[in-house]
């Protein structure tokens, strides 16, 4: 028999996923299953695994839920929320927004799920959800609206406060939407002389709905759409007295799930949770988009409509791809799980996640605070007017549990440095070579693939007699770009095949983690009592003999500040005084001032001024230097200023009058130097500190 | 009573041998009879400042768990107001370490000046422990709970920036029936 064989070439395979046909009716350039693959200009390669970058206050147990990357006009301002707190997120750290002075406490739920509803306008970041009435900020501060409701979802629409599903004193209004009256944001109360009103969404709705209320509230063109699950409507603006006008635009067609409605380029992308199908909405009607992924992604959708309920979705430009995360039914709680629909190319594929709550494109943040500078003072690098400035490169971010912030991954990471995440998957459909009567044989595959950081691709071959028969693959082989080009197999023969490409075995189930891993363990620590414990009435205190002084085993840190350190309360918060400095272990260090006037702060514009600072253990640790002996105070010792000629060690502070260095920073810094100190515990330790 | 302040600290640790890998989040009991201190700054919690410092006091006793993976401090006595008295403290917490890290369960500023008695009562009896004269601190591991399920770093398998272009399969029509 005169040999047939020939080789099928399958070079273009940009054209994602697609379930809504059979796999053998897949077009040429789609894959069965493209998992953590991203098609994109000519290229089909792994989505970035991700690093976790900061938390923003570690293992605090709460969550970003939501970030949104304020602009401002000194910058953007990277805001976050959590169940309970509004964050300012700055690269490294975070503060904790607060209203008239007071840290914003929000009221936070005992155990279900509630994300926030938010928009921008003018420059401040809207915010509300069913425990919490709309608040703004400004990324400076926040700001209760008087009178606004709690609610769903918020938007600013033709200087209306408009809240979505709203919750009054004693009404939940899930079924409604809510204006404020034109430009007076806390009143909801309809008047004759109020544009103040509220709309009940359930005219249209169709008996089949299956979620309850509003499911969506965002603005589009002049128009503010309102989603129900069954049901679309518009409400226009026509000012007094009917203020609103309500057009049903499409019905048996709404957003199922309440977070998983996005508005990207002057359309609405959403979920049809009773035709379990994507749909964006054009202002005039709706298009269907999500043939090639509804059946996998209603497929996978965790069974619990809770944890379907918390889908929700971001758009991210670069890729110009949005995003829908979900809870998978391999998970119990966790987000694990996207789809991805590319908007330019109209492909489909999936992802998977690290359980991220909320996504952000931000830009990189300088120094703002002489808080966030590190070291020491004269270890600092660069210019005072760089303060503040922008870096300009924009970074991607991504926000979930523990506050955890992460990014993608770059060349320079270390493998294991990074999030684990599922492997990707590329599964071909099926193909019959030319048709389903012969029986084909198959002895190689030539792979064209990069893999810089694996140690080759695992092939596996499904191979059946008929199209609808079970799909079993066999591993066929390790292909390594470093040995061959060509995987050369063992022959399989059969009518229909199916290709799979992943990475080499290895487990990749998520670790779930259970009591089995922490052995049982008690610590107990006890101060048992030394005297019979004393009952009322207190008897009246002995006269004590006077107390012998004990020898002094302290050490004193002299600070001496001389000019031109023109000013030295720069050093100071709080108006210069020294009184409370407090050390780790809670005991304060003992300040005294030993010369001028009377009083522990410093003068502005004083000659020189002489401090001794007594120190102990706990302050030493904090600055990890080895713990001394617990020191006495010895109040019969003195100082005289001119015991401090010699001097052993010297700070320079940068004296930029729009900061105060706060005690503390000019402790660690006179630390630092003391840390190199030798002399016996009674021999102060003198350092000089002045303005650059 | 004596008006000197003794300065006392007791500690213990423990290291756990549940791999470095893994992040756990534990769920602790803690039972004490101590006093209650004021701290400023960190997350508070009930009874539990996750970070902070504590306020100037010189008297109060400052009851702290330390955690080195991930580096954290909380204090476990926090009050709105600091007693001179010992209270029974018996609650719950959530805690995230890594799964060798090292607990350091710390009662600092301890004195034997004020008691519980002073305030009416007896020795101090916190939670099903027996009572104790003096003041103890106890944290008891309870269980452990999820933790974050992401955590495990990356393995040797690993597959980074992976790019594929395509694929030929050499096929060979053998007209053979099986």
């Amino acid at each position: 028999m005169s040999s047939t064989k020939q080789p099928f070439v399958h070079y273009n395979k940009l054209g994602g996923m697609d379930r809504s046909v059979r796999p053998f009716n897949l077009r040429p350039e789609q894959w069965f299953l493209d998992f953590n693959m991203r098609p994109f200009k000519g290229e089909l390669r792994q989505v970035p695994l991700k690093r976790v970058r900061q938390y923003t206050i570690p293992f605090s147990g709460r969550t970003l839920l939501e970030m949104v990357s304020l602009p401002t006009p000194s910058g953007s301002v990277l805001l976050g929320l959590t169940e309970d707190k509004v964050k300012r997120i700055t690269n490294g750290s975070a503060a904790n927004l607060k209203e008239a002075g007071v840290e914003v406490t929000l009221n936070k739920p005992a155990s279900s799920f509630r994300r926030f509803g938010k928009t921008v306008f003018n420059n401040r970041l809207f915010f509300c959800n069913e425990l919490n009435a709309v608040k703004y900020t400004d990324g400076a501060t926040v700001t209760s609206i008087v009178g606004a409701p709690c609610g769903r979802y918020v938007e600013l629409w033709f200087d209306h406060l408009v809240v979505g599903a709203p919750i009054f004193p004693g009404e939940d209004a899930y079924d409604c939407v809510a204006w404020s009256n034109l430009e007076e944001w806390g009143n909801f109360t309809p008047d004759t002389h109020s544009e103040a009103d509220r709309y009940v969404f359930t005219e249209h709705q169709a008996d089949y709905g299956l979620v309850a209320g509003v499911t969506g509230v965002r603005k589009l063109g002049n128009a503010c759409v309102v989603y129900t699950a069954s049901s679309i409507q518009q409400m226009r603006y026509v000012g007094l007295p009917r203020v609103v006008r309500v057009d049903p635009v499409v019905q048996d067609f709404g957003n199922g799930l309440r977070y998983a409605l996005l508005s990207v380029r002057g359309r609405h992308y959403f979920i049809d949770t009773i035709s379990q199908d994507f749909v964006c909405f054009t202002g005039m009607g709706v298009e269907l988009i999500g043939d090639a992924i509804k059946r996998y992604f209603f497929d996978t959708l965790h069974t619990d409509p809770e944890m379907a309920q918390r889908t929700w979705g971001y758009y991210d430009r670069l890729w110009d791809e949005l995003w829908w995360v979900y809870v998978s039914n391999e998970s119990d709680r966790a987000f694990d799980r996207a789809v991805v629909y590319n908007l330019g190319t109209k492909s489909w594929w999936v992802a998977s996640v690290e359980n991220v709550h909320c996504f952000a494109t931000t830009i990189e943040d300088g120094v703002r605070t002489c808080d966030e500078l590190q070291g020491t003072c004269n270890g600092l690098q660069g210019s005072c007017d760089r303060l503040g400035g922008e870096t300009g490169l924009p970074v991607r971010l991504w926000g979930g549990e523990n506050e955890r912030l992460m990014v993608e991954e770059t060349e320079d990471d270390t493998t294991t440095s990074l999030l684990a995440a599922p492997v990707p998957v590329l599964e071909t459909g099926d193909d019959v070579y030319g048709g389903v009567q012969q029986i084909k044989e198959i002895d190689s595959v030539a792979v064209q693939s990069k893999i810089p950081h694996s140690s080759g691709l695992t092939v596996e071959l499904a191979k059946r007699a008929n199209l609808d028969d079970p799909v079993t693959f066999d591993k066929v082989g390790r292909w390594n770009p470093d040995k061959a080009p060509v995987l050369s197999i063992k022959p399989a023969a059969e009518r229909v095949f199916r290709w799979r490409f992943r990475a080499p075995d290895r487990d990749t189930s998520r670790v779930l983690i259970y009591a089995s891993g922490v052995a049982d363990f008690t610590l107990r620590v006890e101060m048992p009592s030394e005297n019979v414990p004393v009952t009322l009435p207190v008897p009246p205190p002995e006269v004590q003999p006077p107390p012998t002084v004990p020898p002094l085993v302290g050490y004193y840190v002299v600070i001496q500040a001389h000019n031109p350190f023109s000013d030295c309360s720069h050093f100071l918060t709080g108006g210069g005084t020294v009184n409370n400095v407090t050390t780790l272990d809670g005991e304060p260090a003992i300040v005294e001032r030993m010369s001028g006037a009377t009083g522990r702060s410093f003068d502005a514009g004083g000659s020189v001024e002489v401090f001794r600072i007594f120190i102990d253990e706990g302050f030493l640790a904090l600055n990890t230097v080895a713990p001394g002996p617990e020191l006495q105070f010895n109040p019969a010792f003195s100082f005289a200023r001119d015991k401090y000629s010699a001097i052993d060690g010297v700070c320079t502070f940068v004296n930029n009058s729009s900061f105060g260095y706060t005690y503390l920073q000019l402790l660690n810094a006179v630390i630092a130097q003391f840390s190199t100190h030798t002399g016996q515990p009674d021999d102060p330790f003198v350092v000089s500190i002045s303005d650059s | 009573m004596s008006g000197y302040v003794t300065v006392m600290a007791r500690t213990v640790s423990l290291t756990l041998d549940a791999g470095s890998q893994r992040v756990y989040e534990l769920w602790l009991r803690f039972q004490a009879g101590v006093e209650l201190a004021k701290y400023v700054g960190g997350v508070t919690e009930g009874y539990v400042n996750r970070g902070g410092l504590p306020t100037v006091n010189f008297t109060n006793t400052l009851v702290k768990l330390e955690v080195d993976k991930p580096a954290q401090i909380l204090y476990l006595n926090n009050g709105s107001v600091a007693t001179n008295y010992s209270v029974p403290l018996d609650y719950h917490f959530k805690l995230l370490v890594l799964g060798d890290a090292t607990l350091q369960l710390s009662l600092l500023r301890g004195d034997h000046t004020m008691y519980y008695a002073d305030q009416g009562g007896g020795t101090v009896q916190a939670g099903d422990l027996a009572p104790f004269v003096g003041e103890f601190a106890q944290l008891d591991f309870v269980s452990t709970l999820k933790a974050d399920v992401y955590e495990e770093r990356a393995g040797a398998g690993t597959m980074r920036d992976w790019l594929f272009s395509g694929y030929e399969d050499n096929v060979l029509a053998t007209k053979a029936e099986k």
